[in-house]
């Protein structure tokens, strides 16, 4: 039940939102209550169910089409926890960091709570319809918000990620419906290790499957849409957008084509970690020279999240831990530098990385937040990304040796580019004598970022917080694909 | 076994330093300048504590101080663990680190008076000694890699410190990127003992892979790994190119990171993992003639800098090559002993040079000159740092540097032998040259006529570095020299495993007195040439430099090495990113630009799919599906092939209808 709650409480807050009077301070107000409500029931879950997560949890389960067997059947379990309480975080931050949303403030708190209504669900989903359901109800909103609230770039930008992403989800549903009719049960559970279909079946339902959730995430050389949608979102969006949404695909890849189908996934695993290396190596050397900083957020993002790629395809204890945890971690160092981005950018009035520089002098927290999210970015041990990304490298490494050794060459490529945007950003001389005059990050700026980089630093130390509660969870799922 | 007093005790070490840090980095602006003060007695507890581990394991025959907390525990698929191991190299090495760090901090807080981010500057400081103590006390490689890592940031933060500067910003940035490299290597190799031994801890590895678990070819390259990475961090050749530019940063930094602990850190891990070292014939050669080669090699480039921070950089990173070069002969005693030693006079040396620069704001020697009268107290702490680097008699450097060059010759390895011979007369060419041209002849600048002697709060460490220059090597002072009855305490208490000392079958040789007095007479030679170049005619030294021109800019230019690297890998790696980034453009986002272009008039979205843009983007989703067709069909049948494209090519359409609506 507390689940169901949780994942509704947005749709409430969105109806609320729809029936508030037109004042603004109080919309912002409203709704960053609105937002605070998941966040405290998924803390709760964490203190009171965490340790008990191997298996799905506080489940429900309610008949919807008895037929064909699907159902509306929830539940947590430790894959999906660490982001589900991710979402509920960052929905909250993304309200607080909704500073640049400055018309139809309430229609756009409306479109966000429907798609946090969606990333909740998804990660609480226990049925393969359910999960679709909730999946496709993200597109809509996540396409308005870019759609409508974005740059000038905008419009081109919402159309193809619409594209992309429904290509992807479509493409993702065929499989499901193929595996579900086949094996008479759309439940997760029911379902689990292949759902008694033979090798030859599971491998031709495994690839569009994987097709859609690798468009998703979005896997080099799928991910062209990626950049223009990020570039052109309010900030608020980005923190969504960057955090969550790509997990939607490596949560599938990990919750439903990696158990479900294990011996459908395994002649591809070893693409799957190409792909992820390639994304490791090519996001660096993009993000190089890139002459825009969201756009260099933007590329780092396609580089970490490679690490997931590989971590899962490993199927190894290690490697999938490091996957689970990374898609948590990535999501808050990329929250962190989003955010500061447009911080940086409300001062500077621009986001010309070579018309930047010297910023550190003027603008002490926001510049040193920023190194530390680039330094999290790069893996440094003490942050919570080393850690993800170490067990990822680790797990790669002892399935497909080639794949982990030239990963570990994306920590020469990553610290490269992170630091010469450093050097380029908030170090040097100050370029421009107007950012004399600039004012470091206010109090509600310094409310969005903090909490990302103490998360950053805290599962950097204690990783075991986290890993404790998603471990038990991915044990099973290594054992299922052991034995497929 | 150690009492749970004990272990905190232990655990404070580097606790407190950490502590101090967090407390400076947030408060640090309330403290300002009282910020040295907090941070020096954190120091100061752990200094006290660490001499306690001391003298716990000297007092227990060497028994280590071993405990440890899983840190990521994976129930089935293995623990790592966070702990702390204190062996006599362990409490040696955290008595050394927080004795220099207590010296800089105290020295800092003159030095770094005024400074706009003074707090910060002590802040970062600490978090390096909290990260150098870790690392020392690491009991296997994941954790060791975290402080490793920890202290790279430190570096890169306080050579940046000043990071207004261009050179400063761009000094650390290299620094960090290079040894990255060296990092890389080392976590690869972290991982291909894990994935042999299951373990990451150095004893469980050393045991498995006598066990047979990793050996030969698979051994060596592992081993090797993690030496590039030793190469990174203790700066040896080919990745020594960081640490001469790393002197942007402030000198106590300098003295403290690129002199006595975070660079020598590279020697410790080849110390700290000997027993696994030892098992791999190849890779203690290639210790022994990187150290050796490096030795050399960066002697000749101090020979002829003109900046006083240069010279002792690289004669840093000569040093280290001479630790290197000791512990791949397999002398690990020897190797660890100047390490111990360097640790001292190379701080005073960096402290000298920091006191010069405070008294006239300048690197430059050219600028000095006559210095002698004006700052007795640098001068003489600096001839007494120069005569231990040198290896005088009976200076500290002399016994560390002697037992491995005499080692060298003993162990008939007569190349690195002659390497190192050369080095020595290099050496002490070099510091003196520089302490010459600084402290004698007449002030070249007003700056130099005007210098006055630093405050006491500065030449008060000096001075005590002074006399641990002089004093630190007695405590290694081999049995029996010239027949008196003295024991050789370092070499009783600093002693390589069991395991080591049977695989590497060395013999014990009795100190060899020719070889001594060879060694001496050498570095004798060397300062009497700085002398007769430089003192009594300064122009022979400039004569001999046009005569050599060529020698000369090539020694000077750092054999080339900068401009090596400048063209194969910076502009490498840029024409790289160019060329992918222009890939990632036009290849890809081209193929799907159309979609984008024009899309802002109110002309409707039907429109814009009859233009090229999207028919090529119609094309490319196309040739996915065929790829997946083609990729499918290869592993499940021509049957599943169809289904499936079928069904992809209907959502294709499906997705175009929708968009096109919308």
């Amino acid at each position: 039940m507390i689940t169901t709650v949780t994942i509704f409480i947005p749709l409430l807050g969105a109806i609320l939102m729809l029936f508030m009077p037109e004042d603004e301070r109080l919309v912002r107000r409203t709704a960053m209550v609105v937002a605070a409500a998941p966040l405290l029931l998924a803390l709760y879950i964490y203190f009171a169910h965490g340790s008990d997560l191997g298996a799905a949890q506080l489940t429900q389960e309610l008949d919807w089409i008895p037929s064909l067997d699907i159902g509306y059947r929830v539940g947590l379990d430790g894959l999906g926890f660490g982001m589900f309480f991710l979402t509920a975080l960052l929905t909250l931050i993304a309200v607080v960091a909704s500073w640049d949303i400055r018309e139809n403030t309430r229609q756009y708190f409306v479109m966000l709570f429907l798609a946090e209504l969606g990333m909740l669900g998804v990660f609480a989903a226990q049925d393969l319809i359910l999960f679709y359901v909730f999946f496709e109800i993200t597109l809509i909103p996540m396409y308005l918000m870019v759609g409508i609230w974005g740059d000038e770039n905008r419009k081109p930008a919402a159309i193809k990620f619409f594209i992309y992403t429904f290509l992807g989800s479509t493409t993702m549903l065929a499989g499901f419906l193929a595996l579900g009719v086949l094996a008479e049960t759309f439940s997760i559970e029911s379902l689990n290790a292949g759902g008694g279909l033979g090798r030859t079946a599971q491998i031709a339902i495994a690839a569009p499957i994987l097709f859609g959730l690798l468009v998703k995430v979005p896997a080099v050389p799928l991910h062209s849409w990626l950049l223009d949608v990020y570039v052109s979102s309010p900030t608020s969006t980005n923190v969504v957008l960057s955090g969550i949404l790509p997990k939607l695909g490596t949560y599938g890849l990990i919750k439903i084509a990696l158990p479900l189908l294990p011996q459908g996934v395994e002649p591809f695993l070893p693409i799957v970690a190409a792909l992820g290396v390639v994304n490791i190596v090519y996001g660096a050397f993009v993000a190089f020279l890139q002459p825009d900083l969201k756009a260099l957020v933007a590329y780092s993002s396609i580089g970490t999240l490679g690490f997931i790629l590989l971590g899962a395809a490993s199927a190894d204890p290690v490697g999938m831990n490091g996957a689970v945890l990374q898609q948590v971690t990535h999501g808050l160092y990329s929250a962190l530098l989003f955010v500061l981005v447009g911080v940086i950018a409300s001062r500077t009035g621009t986001r010309s990385i070579s018309e930047l520089g010297g910023l550190a002098a003027r603008m002490p927290w926001a510049g040193g937040l920023l190194a530390l999210g680039a330094l999290a970015a790069m893996g440094l041990p003490g942050l919570a990304v080393f850690v993800s990304e170490f067990m990822s490298i680790m797990g790669g490494y002892t399935t497909f040796p080639l794949a982990g050794a030239l990963a570990s060459l994306g920590i020469i490529f990553s610290a490269m580019y992170l630091l010469y945007m450093l050097a380029r950003v908030i170090f040097g001389p100050i370029e421009k004598p107007a950012y004399e005059e600039i004012t470091d990050a206010g109090p509600l700026e310094m409310v969005a970022v903090v909490p990302l980089a103490v998360l950053l630093v805290l599962l950097g130390i204690v990783p075991g917080i986290l890993i404790g509660i998603q471990q038990p969870a991915v044990e099973a799922l290594v054992s299922v694909l052991g034995g497929g | 076994m150690t009492t749970v007093g004990q272990q905190l005790i232990v655990a404070a070490i580097p606790v407190l330093p950490a502590l101090v840090f967090v407390v400076l980095a947030l408060f640090g602006r309330l403290l300002k300048e009282n910020a040295q003060y907090v941070a020096i007695l954190g120091v100061t507890v752990s200094l006290v504590f660490s001499a306690f581990s001391l003298y716990y394991v000297a007092t227990n025959d060497g028994t280590p101080i071993e405990f440890s907390v899983p840190w990521i525990d994976l129930g089935a698929g293995g623990t790592f663990s966070m702990g702390i191991y204190i062996d006599s190299l362990a409490a040696v090495m955290l008595v050394v680190v927080c004795f220099v760090s207590l010296m800089i901090q105290l020295y800092s807080g003159a030095f770094m008076e005024g400074d706009s981010r003074f707090s910060w500057y002590y802040a970062v400081l600490n978090l390096f000694t909290a990260s150098m103590l870790g690392l020392v006390v690491a009991p296997n490689f994941i954790e060791l890699y975290v402080f490793w890592e920890l202290v790279g940031l430190c570096s890169y933060l306080l050579v940046g410190h000043w990071y207004e500067k261009p050179s400063a910003r761009d000094a650390a940035m290299k620094a960090f990127i290079v040894t990255r490299v060296g990092d890389a290597a080392l976590f690869v190799g972290i991982i291909m003992f894990w994935r042999a031994t299951g373990s990451t801890a150095f004893d469980d590895i050393s045991q498995a892979a006598q066990a047979g678990f990793i050996g030969g070819s698979a051994l060596t390259a592992a081993v090797i790994l993690v030496f590039i990475g030793a190469i990174g961090k203790s700066a040896q050749f080919p990745l020594h190119v960081w640490l001469p530019d790393a002197m942007e940063g402030p000198t106590p930094v300098s003295a403290l990171i690129h002199a006595a602990t975070m660079v020598a850190a590279g020697v410790y891990l080849v110390a700290r993992t000997y027993d696994i070292f030892v098992q791999s014939e190849t890779a203690m050669l290639t210790v022994a003639y990187v150290g050796g080669f490096t030795a050399l090699m960066a002697a000749t480039m101090a020979l002829v800098k003109k900046d006083i921070k240069r010279v002792i950089a690289y004669s840093t990173v000569s040093q280290l090559g001479y630790m290197m070069l000791g512990l791949g002969i397999g002398q690990y005693t020897a190797g660890f002993f100047h390490l111990y030693n360097h640790a001292f006079f190379k701080a005073l040396l960096f402290l000298c040079a920091g006191s010069i620069i405070y008294a006239m704001n300048s690197y430059s020697l050219a600028e000095m000159g006559g210095l002698r009268r004006r700052m007795p107290i640098t001068f003489w702490v600096m001839v007494i740092a120069g005569l231990s680097l040198s290896g005088i008699f009976p200076f500290a450097g002399f016994w560390s540097k002697d037992a491995i060059v005499a080692s060298a010759y003993e162990e008939h390895y007569y190349v690195l032998f002659g390497m190192a011979l050369l080095t020595v007369f290099l050496t002490a060419f070099y510091i003196f040259r520089a302490i010459f041209i600084a402290f004698t002849g007449e002030p070249r600048t007003q700056a130099a006529r005007e210098a006055v002697e630093s405050p006491g709060i500065m030449t008060g460490p000096m001075m005590l570095l002074a006399f641990l220059s002089i004093v630190s090597g007695w405590v290694g002072i081999p049995d029996g020299f010239l027949g008196l009855p003295i024991t050789d305490y370092f070499a009783e208490f600093v002693t390589p495993s069991q395991f080591a000392t049977e695989t590497l079958g060395l013999e014990a040789h009795a100190f060899s007195s020719t070889l001594g007095i060879v060694s001496i007479v050498v570095a004798l030679v060397g300062i009497g040439l700085a002398y007769f170049l430089y003192v009594p005619k300064p122009e022979r030294a400039a004569q001999l430099a046009r005569r050599l021109a060529p020698i000369h800019t090539f020694l000077d230019k750092g054999w080339y090495f900068d401009a090596l690297y400048g063209v194969v890998f910076v502009r490498g790696s840029k024409a790289l990113a160019r060329a992918i980034r222009g890939f990632d453009r036009r290849a890809l986002g081209g193929l799907v630009g159309g979609v984008g272009r024009g899309a802002m008039g109110t002309g409707g979205f039907l429109q814009r799919f009859q233009t090229g843009g999207v028919q090529n983007y119609a094309l490319f989703i196309m040739f996915s599906v065929l790829m997946i067709g083609i990729l499918v069909g290869a592993v499940a049948g021509a049957q599943w092939a169809l289904l499936v494209i079928a069904l992809i090519v209907f959502t294709t359409i499906t997705a175009f209808a929708v968009g096109a609506k919308l």
